[in-house]
C-alpha cells in the first residue's frame, strides 16, 4: 500500500516538470488560469522548481533595477540629416585609393585605347596600301604561327587577337567604341582592324596552344616580343608565311619592333589597369548597393 | 511592471499636442513636430540602444540612425502606438549594427571592450522608492552578461524587464509572435540565470515582487 502510493506521488512529480517557459511566464503573471492554479500547486511541493523561480525572478529585478541612462546629447533632427541620401553615412566610406578606382578604370581604358591606335597606325604606315582585311589583320600582332592563306591569316590573327580578346574581354565593347571615336580621323585600316576584332570576338577559339600560353602570361613581354619576331606585321606582302617568310620579314622591320615592343607592353599594362580598375569598382558598387540594402 | 517608471511620462515634458496629431504632423513632413516624439522617446530609444549595443558611441550612432528611419519611413507605421513601433525601428538599426559586427569582428570600432567607455550616464536618483541601487561593478556584470545573450533573446529580454514593454508590444516590435516572445525572454532570463548565478546572492537581493 505505502509502495503504492508512493509510486503514485512520483509519477505526478515527474509529469509536471514546469520548464523555464512556464515560470518565466508566471512571473510576468501571463499564465492561463488553470496553469497558474497547477503551477503554485506543484511549487508548493518541488524544491528544485521553487529554486529556479526564485533565480528568474532575481534575474527580472536586477534587471529592473538596472538604472535608465540619460541621453548623452539631445538626438533632435536637424533639415540635414534627413535629406541625405537614403543610406546612413555610417557604413565605412571606402578608402580614398578604392575611389579612384572608376576613374582609374577609365583612365587606363583609354589609354589602352590609344596604344592600340597608335600601334595600328604605326603598322599601317609602315605597310602602305594593305588596307584589305587580311592585312589589317596581319598587322595587329599574330603570334609565330602565322597563317598564309585569308582564312587561315584571319583565324592566326583571330588566335593572336584572342590574347587580347580574353584579356580585354570586360572591356571589349568600349575598346570597340573608343577605337571608332578615336580613329574618326584615320584611314581605314582601324576599323576594318575592328571589324576583324569583331570577328574574332565572335569565332570560335581556335586558340592553339600558343595563344592559350600568351593570354595566360600576364605581361607578356617575352612572348610579345616572339611574336614580333615571327609576325608579318609591318611589311607589305603577307607571303605564304613560313620559316622562311619570318626570316625574311624580321630584319625589315627591326627599327618598328622597338616601337612596337614598347607599344605592346604599354597596351598589356594598360589592359591590365583597366580591368583590375574595373573590378574593384564592381566590388565597391556591390558593398555599396549591400549596404543600401541593409 | 518594472520598478522604474519606464513610459515616458507625459507631464515630464512642455505641454505638447497628442501623439497622434504629431504622427499625422511628421506624415507631412514637419520636422518641427516629429522633433517633440523624438524628446518623448529619445531616453527609451538611447537606453534600448545601449543595452543592445553595450557601447555608448554605438548607442549614440544606433539612437540616431533609428530617429531619421522613423522620420523617413514614419508611412510604414499604421498605428495605434507610436512606442512599440518606433521600438521595432531602433531595433533594427540595432541589428544593422550587429550585423555589421559580426560580418567583421577584427574591424569593428564599435564592440565595446571591457571597461572601455560602457557606462552609460547614469542619473543620480534612485530609479523607484522599492528599488536597491545596484553597484556600478554589478551593472557591468549585468551589461556583459547581457551581451553574451544571442541577439534576439535580449532584445525580448530588454524589452520585456528594462524598457517595460508587454508581450504584445514586444511582438509588435520584434515583429512575431507571442509565444515567440515568450520562449525568448524566458530563454534569455534563463540564461542570465546561470551566467549571473555567482554573484546574485551578494549584490542583488532576491525580492519577492508581484
Amino acid at each position: 500500500m505505502g509502495m503504492d502510493v508512493t509510486r503514485l506521488l512520483d509519477r505526478l512529480r515527474r509529469r509536471h516538470r514546469p520548464d523555464a517557459a512556464q515560470l518565466s511566464a508566471y512571473i510576468d503573471g501571463r499564465l492561463e488560469p488553470a496553469q497558474r492554479v497547477a503551477l503554485e500547486a506543484h511549487l508548493g511541493t518541488c524544491d528544485g522548481c521553487r529554486d529556479r523561480l526564485d533565480g528568474l525572478r532575481a534575474v527580472s529585478t536586477t534587471l529592473r533595477t538596472m538604472p535608465q541612462a540619460s541621453v548623452p546629447r539631445s538626438f533632435r533632427l536637424r533639415p540635414p540629416d534627413v535629406e541625405l541620401a537614403r543610406a546612413p553615412e555610417r557604413p565605412v566610406p571606402a578608402a580614398p585609393w578604392l575611389r579612384a578606382m572608376p576613374a582609374l578604370s577609365a583612365v587606363a581604358l583609354v589609354a589602352f585605347a590609344v596604344l592600340v591606335t597608335a600601334d595600328l597606325r604605326s603598322s599601317a604606315t609602315s605597310a602602305p596600301g594593305r588596307s584589305s582585311p587580311t592585312g589589317a589583320a596581319a598587322r595587329v600582332p599574330a603570334n609565330g604561327a602565322a597563317a598564309p592563306a585569308p582564312e587561315k591569316s584571319a583565324a592566326g590573327n583571330a588566335t593572336g587577337m584572342l590574347d587580347y580578346a580574353d584579356q580585354t574581354a570586360e572591356t571589349g565593347d568600349l575598346d570597340r567604341s573608343q577605337l571608332q571615336s578615336t580613329s574618326g580621323a584615320s584611314p581605314t585600316p582601324p576599323p576594318t582592324a575592328m571589324r576583324t576584332e569583331g570577328a574574332a570576338f565572335d569565332a570560335p577559339a581556335t586558340a592553339t596552344a600558343d595563344a592559350s600560353s600568351t593570354f595566360n602570361a600576364i605581361a607578356p613581354t617575352e612572348p610579345a616580343e616572339k611574336k614580333l619576331e615571327g609576325a608579318p606585321t609591318s611589311t607589305g606582302e603577307l607571303a605564304p608565311a613560313d620559316g622562311g617568310a619570318r626570316d625574311q620579314f624580321s630584319p625589315a622591320t627591326s627599327e618598328n619592333n622597338d616601337d612596337h615592343t614598347a607599344l605592346r607592353i604599354g597596351e598589356a599594362a594598360a589592359a591590365l589597369i583597366a580591368i583590375a580598375a574595373t573590378a574593384a569598382t564592381a566590388a565597391l558598387w556591390l558593398r555599396r548597393r549591400d549596404v543600401h540594402r541593409a | 511592471m518594472p520598478l522604474t517608471t519606464q513610459a515616458p511620462r507625459e507631464s515630464a515634458f512642455p505641454a505638447h499636442p497628442p501623439e497622434s496629431e504629431l504622427v499625422r504632423r511628421t506624415r507631412q513632413h514637419d520636422l518641427d513636430a516629429f522633433n517633440i516624439l523624438v524628446e518623448v522617446h529619445q531616453r527609451a530609444v538611447y537606453n534600448l540602444c545601449f543595452r543592445m549595443l553595450g557601447s555608448v558611441p554605438a548607442a549614440e550612432d544606433a539612437t540616431q540612425d533609428a530617429f531619421v528611419s522613423a522620420f523617413r519611413g514614419i508611412d510604414s507605421f499604421k498605428g495605434p502606438d507610436f512606442r512599440p513601433w518606433l521600438m521595432r525601428v531602433a531595433a533594427n538599426a540595432c541589428r544593422d549594427e550587429l550585423r555589421r559586427r559580426h560580418r567583421r569582428p577584427a574591424l569593428s570600432l564599435d564592440a565595446p571592450a571591457p571597461g572601455a567607455d560602457t557606462a552609460p550616464d547614469v542619473p543620480d536618483h534612485a530609479p523607484g522608492p522599492e528599488a536597491l541601487t545596484l553597484t556600478a561593478e554589478t551593472q557591468q556584470q549585468v551589461q556583459a552578461a547581457l551581451l553574451r545573450l544571442p541577439d534576439d533573446q535580449r532584445l525580448a529580454v530588454v524589452l520585456c524587464d528594462i524598457e517595460g514593454f508587454s508581450y504584445e508590444e514586444i511582438a509588435v516590435a520584434m515583429n512575431t509572435s507571442i509565444g515567440t516572445v515568450k520562449s525568448r525572454i524566458a530563454r534569455g532570463r534563463e540564461r542570465l540565470r546561470r551566467d549571473l548565478a555567482p554573484m546574485e546572492q551578494t549584490d542583488a537581493p532576491r525580492r519577492h515582487t508581484q
